[in-house]
């Protein structure tokens, strides 16, 4: 999954992104309100974390933007205020969820995969399909009760695909979700992950429509 | 002396006075030189009648008073008097004098002397002397003399009361003063007004409206007044920035500590002493915050406006932890309360219901008599009957099993009091879980 940090402190900024990273998504972080207003608008995110207190732009500004121009990104934001008053104002402006500073990173993580899931065709953090068990929690993968070791964009790939279950998805559509922003996004390679995932966890998991892309078909 | 109306019903008694005494003084004395110049003008008048009838008899004692038959020569110390005396002792008197002489000092020249002398029966007279030479050469000291008695009456009636009119105008001068000061006042008294009003919602005070004596004072007002909303404005933004500048580094620190407690190292010291700094910090952000809004009964909140806001920002949250939030709120409620302040305590209501509730929460608010009731219920595991009271203390927390600082319930105890509302812990009828109910004055 692609995720958009907002977040001025650059160290902040590296620890989310480290942790998120670690959790197969593609991440990228921004340190002010103009950049993040931007990125927000044109990146086809999964997620974005937004601390309210951006130079430039502040973060209630940023979303309003956002949520003018129709977008429907869920939103994660992060304040260091107190005042309820603050927060109201956050998720009336269109965020999904807060968190106030100083907050844990497995906090954040979670709110993360709630927020992830909640637009998947399952609430279940744990996606299963023909003996292929996905935790979206920790990113593990088992076949058959058996664990299976997935390289990072594997990890990606399978979880943007159950999390899109029941519909096919183009190689764009995947480059763009677990690439990060400004890196050369070769779609062909994304086929190579495919069969990577094809090899590992059986040719039924991933099906492809022709023409149309890959799809996970999940019963609702 | 304080007060304006005080020192102008001083001032315009003193004035009075004054002006009353003066008045008097100055009036009275010449109405009594004008009475006394028309005595005077009598007396010359009565004097010429005496010199006449002298030069007419050549000073005869028995045919002067046949000439002056005015009745007051006539009766015995009538107070009228007209003596002739001449250089050889003859002397001629009124009637009026009966036995007794005028002692008029010798009058050395042909001019009139006009002077007080002591009369018979102990009359004070005012006596015209002058010296005439009547035809058949002889010399002659022709005096008449007048008593002052009923002159000094009329003087001291006309004082009376001119003393009684200038102490009425006094008066007048005096409530005139005081509906001055009240007049000119009534901008002051409006300025008050307007200043109150500008400390609750924005803008400046009206200069225009005001007279131009006024408008220096109410443009200085309106100076302070922005400057007041700036300071204030300008601490809540270093409030702010500072809890940003804090708390960021901190979640840094936190998250480094964590990471190397997964590697196994022993750091938990160094998280203890983290989260005492945290709470320390929360702690003095949320006194920061209650000094900078103090509560206003005078504000009002409008619970269509703010619980929308509250319910829209709840829904969203409900959503991430499967929770379903109903809302029964009676339109058109209006409460005595600031909006920030009714937000966090509707907001760290509901926090903890979130928290604590297994699948409903229940916010509702109705007003009875004077009262908005406001209630939070949820079906989770309720409050404990001896949990209640500790609840309400700050940094108490009654189950440690999820996140929290204790802070909620005694943030909202203390703005509630801070609004002279109430708060009661309870169990929930519908829903079986804790139920909050919170009483606010409500405006109407």
């Amino acid at each position: 999954m692609r995720i958009l940090i907002a977040e001025d402190d650059i160290e902040l900024a590296d620890q989310i992104k480290h942790a998120l990273t670690s959790e197969g998504h593609a991440v990228d972080p921004v340190h002010d309100g103009e950049e993040a207003r931007f990125l927000g608008e044109t990146e086809p995110y999964d997620l974005i974390i937004l601390d309210l207190g951006l130079p430039k732009l502040d973060g209630i500004s940023v979303l309003k933007y956002w949520r003018n121009a129709g977008s429907n990104i869920p939103v994660l934001i992060l304040t260091a205020r107190d005042g309820w008053a603050d927060r109201v104002d956050g998720l009336d402006a269109g965020a999904d969820d807060y968190l106030t500073k100083p907050f844990h990173i497995p906090e954040l993580i979670a709110r993360t995969r709630a927020l992830l899931r909640r637009n998947a065709t399952q609430r279940n953090p744990v996606f299963q399909k023909n003996g292929v068990s996905f935790d979206s929690r920790s990113g593990r993968v088992s076949l058959n009760g058996i664990p299976v070791t997935l390289t990072a964009p594997e990890t990606a790939v399978l979880s943007y695909l159950f999390h899109n279950a029941n519909r096919p998805i183009t190689s764009a559509e995947l480059s763009e979700h677990i690439y990060e922003y400004g890196v050369d996004r070769d779609s062909n390679t994304i086929a190579v992950f495919v069969t990577r995932l094809r090899k590992k966890l059986g040719n039924d998991l991933i099906e492809t429509e022709r023409g149309r892309g890959y799809s996970i078909q999940l019963v609702a | 002396m304080k007060s304006l109306r005080q020192r102008a019903v001083a001032g315009g008694a003193v004035w009075a006075t004054i002006v009353v005494l003066a008045g008097t003084n100055a009036v009275g004395s010449y109405l009594e030189s004008l009475t006394l110049s028309r005595f005077d003008e009598l007396l010359v008048a009565r004097h010429t009648q005496v010199v006449v009838a002298l030069a007419n008899t050549g000073g005869d004692g028995d045919a002067m008073p046949l000439q002056l038959t005015d009745p007051v020569y006539q009766r015995p110390f009538s107070g009228n008097y007209w003596q002739a005396t001449n250089g050889d002792g003859a002397i001629v008197v009124s009637r009026s004098m009966a036995d007794a002489l005028l002692s008029v000092a010798a009058t050395a020249d042909a001019d009139a002397d006009i002077q007080s002398i002591a009369g018979p029966a102990g009359q004070t007279l005012r006596a015209l002397s002058q010296k005439v030479t009547i035809d058949d050469g002889s010399t002659w000291t022709v005096t008449v003399a007048s008593s002052t008695a009923s002159i000094e009456a009329d003087q001291l009636e006309l004082r009376r009361r001119l003393r009684i009119s200038f102490a009425f105008v006094g008066l007048l001068a005096t409530a005139g003063a005081l509906l001055l000061v009240l007049f000119t006042l009534r901008p002051l008294s409006q300025l008050r007004k307007d200043v109150t009003a500008r400390k609750e919602q924005e803008g400046e005070l009206p200069v225009d409206d005001y007279p131009l004596e006024v408008k220096p004072l109410v443009t200085d007002i309106n100076d302070l007044l922005e400057r007041n909303r700036d300071i204030i404005d300008r601490s809540r933004r270093q409030t702010a920035d500072l809890a940003h500048a804090l708390k960021t580094p901190s979640a840094v620190l936190r998250n480094e500590l964590f990471e190397l407690q997964q590697q196994g190292t022993d750091v938990q010291g160094g998280i203890n002493a983290l989260d005492r700094l945290d709470a320390q910090l929360k702690h003095s952000f949320a006194r920061i915050k209650s000094n900078q809004d103090s509560a206003s009964e005078r504000e009002v909140t409008s619970l269509d406006v703010s619980l929308g806001r509250l319910g829209r920002a709840f829904t969203a949250l409900a959503k991430n932890n499967d929770r379903e939030i109903s809302l029964d709120v009676t339109p058109d409620l209006h409460a005595k309360i600031n909006q920030i302040d009714f937000e966090e305590i509707v907001g760290n209501l509901m926090d903890n219901a979130l928290k604590w509730s297994k699948a409903s929460i229940r916010l509702s608010a109705v007003s009875s008599n004077d009262w908005i009731r406001l209630v939070v219920e949820d079906d989770g595991d309720g409050i404990a009957e001896s949990g209640g009271d500790r609840a309400l203390i700050s940094g108490q927390r009654l189950d440690v099993s999820k996140p929290g600082t204790g802070l909620g319930l005694a943030i909202v105890s203390d703005l509630v009091s801070a609004y002279r509302g109430t708060i009661e812990l309870g169990r929930s009828e519908v829903l079986g879980g804790a139920k909050v109910v919170v009483a606010l004055r409500a405006s109407t």
